[in-house]
């Protein structure tokens, strides 16, 4: 179209940035990789290094294999799963909804999980069926994106930004009141349980836990990648998306649906875990830039191995209490994110 | 504009199929094992078998009804509820006990290595120091604990001590889990002998109209369905709480309490007074009071000598 | 590529006032065709119609000869390169990161920038003399050196055609020069120019021809003398002007007059 572009030579590009991102991708992989083999070696039981290798191996006492593979492993994996689901769940909310204070539970999820769980608890029903309270979870927290999308389509047929966010807020105040309410009116035993329930953990973890959540996280993550372009064009703006070849309305209802079950799937499971899903994707972001396709899987995996060794540290540092984890994505956190932004400021 | 269709509820619906189909597949209740190996051998058919000590096969029903089995009596033993701790030491079935919890403070169980709380302990400590039975308290506030000892292949029991019936009842299967139901008749006998005992006390005097509040604004109460109500209604006390209405433990309000006519409080040293509660006479008990094990007497006595200071001088 | 509206007619919700009433208009190819008005007359939504943003309540718009709401926006976008009134990014991005984001419509969901790519990206950015600003982030750029930036991101589309909103309202003379000149050796190459402004004078030099609206209607419409007369401008900007030709230019040039009464 008559632009010259033979014309004038090309400029060598930086060269450096496709390899420092792939260097970020492999060192991110070994670093999370790293970070389950901790999570084998260390906890509450002293156990030495080469008991730990000889466990992976096959052999070793029926004991420690039974804490190695059973307690675990199944708990470093289910850390990399929620939090990177989390992570990067928290990269596209904040890419969709334009606001860097955006993460997977500005839009009521945790609320209508919390509301999920804490009524399974307070009926007496957890111990009845071992999905009950996961699934009573995941259902509440999906009714509360049902609800938030319900009353921002109602108001407006194309999920404006604002109004998606102050149906968020009403909506996690509903659960919230909800929540008060069964509290009030519960046992001892269950405000305890809700309680410690919403503080996060991953103390549960089985091998069953973490095959569940891998089927809905790794599928959503997956496809969500493949929208990288899009969120990059959204982050923008819709109109200019738009005028960029974005579906705006076809994308944001795929992202916002896939991005809300990562976060679900994670709550349900998991509990409560805040600040990963916000911090994380803004400390990727400090580092690498902007462009999802590589801040997406990179928040993936610094979330995963982030959340980790979270709950590493959770079980070890006093033992054989274990800290909620989200005590200790808060503390190791925010001085974290506090360093990487003066680094950026200064630069 | 060109228009998509409601692509947003396909995927969702696919994908919620597709977990529940992943969740309800095989699992149920607990005690039945999640179908996944554990790493000691297991016969697939009688859910919670393991090696024990010497003796005969023990069979028992615990308090939330399901069977316990176990070839012989268990030489290695972990109490997380201190209320069972105290009875197998009162049974003199002390060094059966391998592991504590943070929350049992009888000196005789100091040596041993704590596990963390009664709820919630360190599931790698527990499984690492190899008991043959855990007992642990019935209710669904822990849940991740019965799951991993299923899947290690350890066998738990159930206690609920909730009330006195519920307590005698827990001593006796404990007698029967350990193989020596002597004992644990002979301590049951003293225990009803002691509480026979504070009742002839104060045979003949009037009821105290009183209430076990355990501290709060609006206060926590014993309800009917507690040991502690029956221990004050022992002591020649009314609890003025009628059937029905707290079943348990359960918040009341200021102005019931009030309107109750209650003679004299009983509240345990931790517990605060309500602000509007202060006006009534309070009698303060020992923490230990609440404790629904083998010092049922003792609280008896303490609590008798709150509410009938004359029948004890 | 042509632009073309038959009886277009655009209103806000259901009983909203009417924004666009009855609006025919072509643009032939290769013209820079002005689009006129005061406040409020029209101006963006006949844009916004044009590129699909805005639903059409009754007519047509069309661009290439087809509705525009047939067009896939992927396809359309690889045609048209359209630059709004303002934008606002919410996360830093370089410059070039920006401007690359034009040839996403040439590229899949997954598959790497080529050689070409990168090619049209470094020459937009020269055109719009924004190459040295390219490693820069866009949030400490000054209001014209973004208006070029996102201008360079239309030209890197490669359009057939480009839809400018107020392109140059934040721009000195040097570089609303440069634009304008920029977009006339565009049009000079076959690239078809809508632009939407409120500066009569830039507008009668460097167009072809002009579409005058007033209040959602057509009040005229042709090549630019046609246009730019005082009895067709009077009536819709409510102002006495007059218009005279440039000496050196020879484009006319507007001019209000003083008025006593305000109205």
């Amino acid at each position: 179209m008559g632009f010259g572009v033979g014309a004038a030579p090309p400029i060598p590009r930086q060269g450096g940035s496709a390899l420092r991102e792939v260097g970020a991708v492999v060192l991110l992989l070994v670093v999370a990789g790293v970070s389950v083999l901790l999570s084998a070696r260390f906890g509450a039981v002293p156990l030495s290094s080469t008991e730990v290798i000889s466990v992976l191996t096959g052999g070793g006492s029926d004991t420690n294999r039974f804490i190695v593979w059973e307690l675990r492993l199944p708990r470093a994996l289910l850390g990399i799963l929620v939090g990177g689901g989390l992570a990067l769940a928290g990269a596209v909310f904040q890419a969709l909804l334009r606001n860097p204070l955006a993460e997977p539970y500005i839009l009521g999820i945790s609320g209508g999980a919390a509301a999920g769980a804490v009524l399974v608890l307070s009926l007496g029903l957890a111990s009845a069926a071992s999905w009950f309270l996961p699934g009573a979870a995941f259902g509440g927290a999906i009714l509360a994106i049902a609800l938030v999308f319900g009353v921002a389509v109602s108001a407006d047929r194309r999920l404006d930004v604002r109004v998606l966010l102050l149906s968020g807020v009403v909506v996690g105040a509903f659960f919230s009141a909800c929540i008060a309410l069964i509290l009030a009116l519960a046992e001892s035993e269950v405000v305890r349980s809700a309680v410690l329930w919403m503080m996060g953990s991953l103390a549960g973890a089985t091998w069953r836990t973490v095959g569940i959540v891998a089927v809905y996280t790794i599928p959503s993550c997956l496809l969500l990648l493949t929208l990288a372009r899009a969120l990059n064009l959204m982050s923008i703006g819709e109109e200019t998306a738009s005028y960029l070849g974005t579906e705006v309305e076809g994308v944001k209802r795929i992202a916002y649906g896939v991005a809300s079950l990562v976060a679900a799937a994670g709550v349900a499971f998991a509990g409560v875990i805040g600040f990963v899903g916000l911090v994380i994707p803004h400390g990727v972001r400090l580092i690498m830039g902007s462009d999802h396709r590589i801040l997406l899987p990179l928040s993936f995996l610094a979330g995963g191995a982030f959340l980790t060794l979270a709950d590493l540290l959770a079980r070890v540092l006093l033992a054989p209490t274990e800290i909620p984890i989200g005590v200790i994505t808060a503390f190791v956190g925010v001085p974290f994110f506090l360093l990487l932004l003066r680094r950026s400021l200064r630069a | 504009m060109p228009r998509r269709g409601r692509l947003r509820l396909g995927p969702l619906v696919l994908f919620v199929l597709l977990g529940l189909a992943a969740g309800c597949g095989g699992e149920s209740a607990p005690g039945t094992g999640d179908g996944s190996p554990g790493t000691r051998d297991r016969q697939p058919e009688s859910p919670t078998v393991a090696e024990g000590g010497p003796g005969e096969a023990v069979v028992v029903r615990d308090q939330a009804g399901r069977e316990v089995q176990l070839p012989s009596p268990p030489a290695r033993v972990i109490s997380l509820v201190p209320a069972a701790t105290g009875i197998l030491l009162a049974m003199g079935e002390g060094d059966r006990l391998v592991g504590r919890t943070d929350y049992d403070g009888d000196p005789a169980v100091d040596h041993l290595p704590s596990v963390g709380g009664g709820l919630h302990p360190s599931l790698e400590l527990l499984t690492s120091l190899d008991p043959h039975i855990v007992i642990r308290f019935e209710g669904d506030q822990d849940r991740a604990t019965p799951s991993a000892l299923e899947r290690a292949g350890i066998p738990h029991l159930a206690v609920r001590p909730d009330r006195l019936d519920d307590i005698f009842e827990m001593i006796a299967l404990l007698g029967d889990l350990l193989g020596v139901p002597g004992q644990a008749e002979a301590l049951e006998s003293e225990l009803r002998g002691e509480l026979a005992e504070v009742q002839d006390r104060i045979a003949g005097e009037p009821p105290v109209r009183t209430l076990f509040l355990l501290g709060g604004d609006p206060p926590w109460v014993a309800g009917p369905g507690t040991f502690l109500h029956e221990l004050v209604e022992i002591a020649g006390g009314l609890n003025v709480l009628d059937e029905g209405e707290v079943p348990l433990y359960g918040p009341v309000s200021v102005e019931e309490v009030i309107r109750r006519e209650v003679s004299i409080l009983l509240i345990p040293e931790t517990g605060r007074v309500p602000a509007g509660l202060r006006r009534l006479e309070v009698a303060r008990l020992s923490g230990d009071v609440q404790s629904p094990g083998v010092g049922v007497g003792e609280s008896a006595r303490e609590i008798s000598r709150a509410l009938h200071p004359e029948a004890w001088r | 590529m042509t632009f073309e509206t038959r009886d277009l007619s655009v209103r806000y919700g259901a009983k909203g006032p009417w924004a666009l009433e009855g609006v025919s208009m072509a643009v032939p190819p290769g013209e820079i065709y002005a689009v006129l008005g005061p406040n409020g007359s029209g101006k963006s939504t006949l844009m916004k119609a044009l590129l699909g943003t805005v639903s059409v309540t009754r007519g047509e718009a069309l661009v290439g000869g087809r509705a525009v709401a047939a067009w896939p926006r992927r396809e359309l976008a690889r045609s048209v390169g359209a630059v709004s009134q303002s934008e606002a990014t919410a996360f830093p991005i370089s410059v070039r990161k920006l401007v690359e984001m034009g040839r996403y419509p040439h590229l899949g969901a997954l598959s790497p920038m080529t050689p070409e790519d990168h090619r049209a990206v470094d020459a937009a950015l020269r055109r719009c003399r924004v190459l040295e600003l390219a490693d820069r982030l866009v949030d400490t750029l000054s209001g014209g050196e973004f208006q070029r930036v996102r201008i360079a991101r239309a030209l890197a589309q490669e359009p057939c055609a480009l839809v400018l909103d107020e392109p140059t309202a934040s721009l000195d003379i040097r570089h609303e020069m440069g634009i304008l000149q920029l977009l006339r050796e565009s049009a000079r190459d076959g690239v078809t120019i809508l632009l939407v402004t409120h500066h009569l004078n830039l507008a009668a030099r460097f167009a072809h021809r002009a579409l005058l609206l007033d209040r959602g209607r057509v009040a005229a419409q042709g090549p630019v003398r046609e246009v730019f007369q005082p009895e067709v401008l009077e009536p819709v900007y409510q102002w006495p002007l007059s218009v005279g030709l440039d000496s050196v230019t020879g484009a006319p040039t507007v001019t209000p007059l003083d008025r006593d009464e305000l109205p």
